[in-house]
């Protein structure tokens, strides 16, 4: 209603003033609004960075992972790999299409929460499988800054104590690190799902194949 | 589990919705192309693919190589290669070779081939017989020059002479040959991709055209494009549902074979229109150790080993063919026997101290206390070793018809030794139906254009029952085969 009332008084005046107001005003605005913008920019990125803001929304599937950040099990890749001062991208290069396929797994629902012993698995068929698009193999584990490894040799000599040496591939070829270094659960020694006699050398706190009918030759 | 299933039945019932959901928020934000591409299976490009990386996939790969194939890829769909391969103990069967040559074993393909048809019950595909007969000479020979050497000669079930050629140590065969092949696929800078679980076949107007994988660990979705297929994925004996659908009677059997002989290759290419055969025929093998289905390899009964039963009695021809062991195997009292044999044949073969470490077998110093271990009479035990000794000796005929060979010795050197065995899944002699060009045939006789088969996935080679040593002998001479008619197909 005033506007009407200023109007009909004197509508050129008005008109060249409140331009030149909104003139004066707009670089404060627009200043304030990118300051505001790159704060929070940088305070999400600090946020993204850590394990909090990957739990903010996915309460469920993400507790178990952040927990076991601290959970000083020495058996859990996740949690060694924590006290040394990674971090959740160190790993989880975040893409987009790695951001989204997550975003989409969990607003479908496509991923199993087993209540029992709280860990996140993505299902499919009844089949357990692990939950990134990380493929834990030596060029990615082995890299420099990370696990400094310059020859498969010098892997190999690791564990030349055991019987069965699991990082020797001449028999089968190269083993990718993650089919058997599980970082969010139980490692499990993928020899045995074959070879009996290695059930013997599971490590302390790993697992042995569980769809193992025997030794085999 | 139960927990499981109803979270699963959960999330299937809000899957629709949620994927609606997620859809709409995305293509809010701009992200519909991307969440597109990851619905979307990826996309590889090659001449050839060869799927399954035991010994006939190996071997196809590397001779499709060396005849110009560069650009091609192996598929495996287990976190390691080898496949039953690995675990294959004896040997290759082969005829007319220079290590028979050298020992003076007269033996020809003819002969081979005969042994290979009568051994199957007379049902094996003659053409694919005579194929692997007449060149499995020329496979010993490529393993050779690809520095793989098979010169120890051992006596198999159901062969007239000694023609399966091993590691020059006596160790396991497939403990050589697939390390070997690996070796010649590496330093060709062939690549192998492991957990890619082939799920179906690409085609083109009728012509195959390349394979459809999912990672078996992120469930990526792949589309490997290629001008020629070579399926290599191995038998089913690790499937129980197939089993029980061919053969129910052996369903609950404990099986030698490793996990991955699923049978895959088998469904995808008669998804596509392939032919089957045979696939009611599945080797049970005799002598597997039932706790933890280990095999008690065949060349160790060839080196003079025998099986007694419960009444501390041979009962049967230890040099048999499998199928007939394990039949009368079946029919001892508590359908178990024990596979015996002294330190001559122990020492012989690497594998013996194995089942020593894995606690398998009963040691004593003597036969009256290997009876002992064994729970048996130690008179009826003694009085079966001093009767075998003379058959061994020439001073007797066995009941049973066996002949042991001259360089079996009596069984006399202490220590001795005993391994519990029953019949085990071995083997499936049936598959795709392929010719002898490894070109996999559909009913009508017609060949699946761009679609190659080799190994334990193909039928009709080994008939009703496959012999010992028969089926390294079929990966790389098929193998060989499938990787040239492969490269032909591709350049032609």
């Amino acid at each position: 209603m005033a506007d009407k009332d200023v109007g009909t008084s004197g509508p050129a005046p008005a008109q060249e003033t409140e331009p030149k107001k909104k003139r004066k005003k707009a670089p404060i605005v627009w200043g304030i609004v990118i300051v505001v913008i790159v704060v929070l920019g940088i305070g999400f990125n600090a946020w993204h960075n850590t394990p909090g803001f990957c739990n903010a929304i996915c309460h469920t599937p993400m507790d178990y992972t952040v927990e076991t950040l601290s959970s000083n099990d020495p058996t859990l890749g996740v949690t060694v790999h924590a006290q040394s001062g990674e971090e959740c991208l160190d790993c989880h290069v975040p893409t987009l299409n790695e951001q989204v396929s997550e975003a989409t797994k969990w607003m479908s629902g496509d991923y199993y929460y087993d209540d029992a012993t709280q860990m996140l698995y993505e299902e499919k068929d009844g089949q357990l499988i692990d939950y990134s698009d990380v493929i834990p193999n030596e060029q990615f584990c082995l890299r420099s800054g990370c696990h400094d490894v310059t020859t498969l040799d010098e892997l190999k000599n690791k564990t030349s104590d055991m019987a069965l040496n699991p990082h020797d591939f001449s028999q089968h070829g190269y083993v990718n690190c993650g089919d058997c270094h599980k970082m969010h659960r139980q490692s499990v020694l993928i020899c045995t799902q074959c070879h009996g006699e290695a059930v013997a050398e599971v490590p302390d706190g790993w697992a042995a194949s569980t769809d193992n009918e025997g030794g085999l030759e | 589990m139960s927990e499981k299933i109803t979270r699963r039945s959960f999330v299937k019932g809000t899957a629709i919705a949620g994927a609606g959901a997620a859809m709409l928020g995305l293509s809010g934000c701009g992200y519909k192309d991307s969440a597109k591409a990851l619905a979307e299976p990826k996309s590889e490009t090659y001449d050839l693919v060869i799927i399954g990386s035991g010994g006939a996939g190996l071997t196809a790969a590397v001779e499709a190589h060396d005849k110009g194939i560069t650009n091609l890829l192996v598929i495996e769909k287990m976190p390691v290669c080898g496949g039953n391969s690995s675990h294959s103990s004896s040997g290759m069967n082969a005829s007319e070779t220079a290590a028979q040559k050298a020992a003076g074993i007269e033996d020809t393909n003819e002969l081979f081939i005969n042994d290979t048809y009568v051994g199957g019950h007379n049902m094996g595909d003659m053409d694919l017989i005579t194929y692997m007969c007449d060149n499995s000479n020329a496979a010993i020979e490529w393993l050779g020059n690809h520095d793989i050497v098979l010169d120890n000669l051992a006596k198999m079930g159901g062969a007239s002479v000694k023609r399966c050629h091993r590691p020059t140590d006596g160790s396991a065969v497939g403990l050589t040959l697939v390390p070997g092949l690996l070796a010649n696929v590496q330093s060709r800078g062939i690549d192998v991709v492991y957990n890619q679980r082939v799920t179906s076949l690409l085609t083109d107007n009728g012509k195959v055209a390349g394979a459809h994988a999912v990672d078996t660990q992120t469930l990526q979705e792949t589309d490997y494009h290629a001008k020629a297929v070579i399926i290599a994925t191995g038998g089913f004996g690790y499937n129980r549902d197939m089993i029980r659908k061919y053969q129910p009677s052996i369903a609950d059997f404990p099986s030698t074979n490793t996990p991955g002989s699923q049978g895959d290759g088998i469904i995808i290419a008669q998804n596509i229109g392939a032919d089957t055969v045979g696939m009611e025929y599945i080797q049970t093998h005799p002598t597997v150790e039932q706790t933890t289905s280990t095999l008690v390899a065949e060349a160790i009964r060839g080196a003079g080993a025998i099986l007694v039963n419960k009444d501390a009695q041979r009962f049967f021809n230890e040099e048999g063919t499998r199928d007939a062991v394990s039949a009368a195997e079946l029919e001892q009292p508590d359908k178990f026997s024990w596979c015996m044999y002294d330190a001559n044949v122990h020492d012989k073969n690497k594998a013996c101290s194995k089942y020593d470490k894995m606690g398998l077998s009963k040691k004593a110093d003597t036969v009256a206390g290997l009876a002992q271990a064994c729970d048996l009479d130690p008179t009826a035990l003694q009085a079966t070793v001093d009767a075998w000794n003379a058959i061994v000796a020439g001073d007797a005929t066995d009941e049973f018809g066996r002949k042991p060979q001259e360089t079996v010795q009596p069984f006399a050197t202490a220590p001795f030794y005993a391994v519990k065995i029953a019949p085990g899944i071995h083997h499936t002699m049936g598959g795709v139906r392929v010719n002898d060009k490894t070109e996999v045939l559909k009913s009508d006789g017609t060949a699946i254009p761009g679609l190659f088969a080799a190994g334990e996935v193909t039928g009709g080679l080994h008939g009703a029952n496959r012999l010992g040593g028969n089926a390294v002998c079929d990966i790389v001479v098929n193998g060989i085969n499938a990787g040239n008619h492969a490269a032909a197909y591709i350049n032609a």
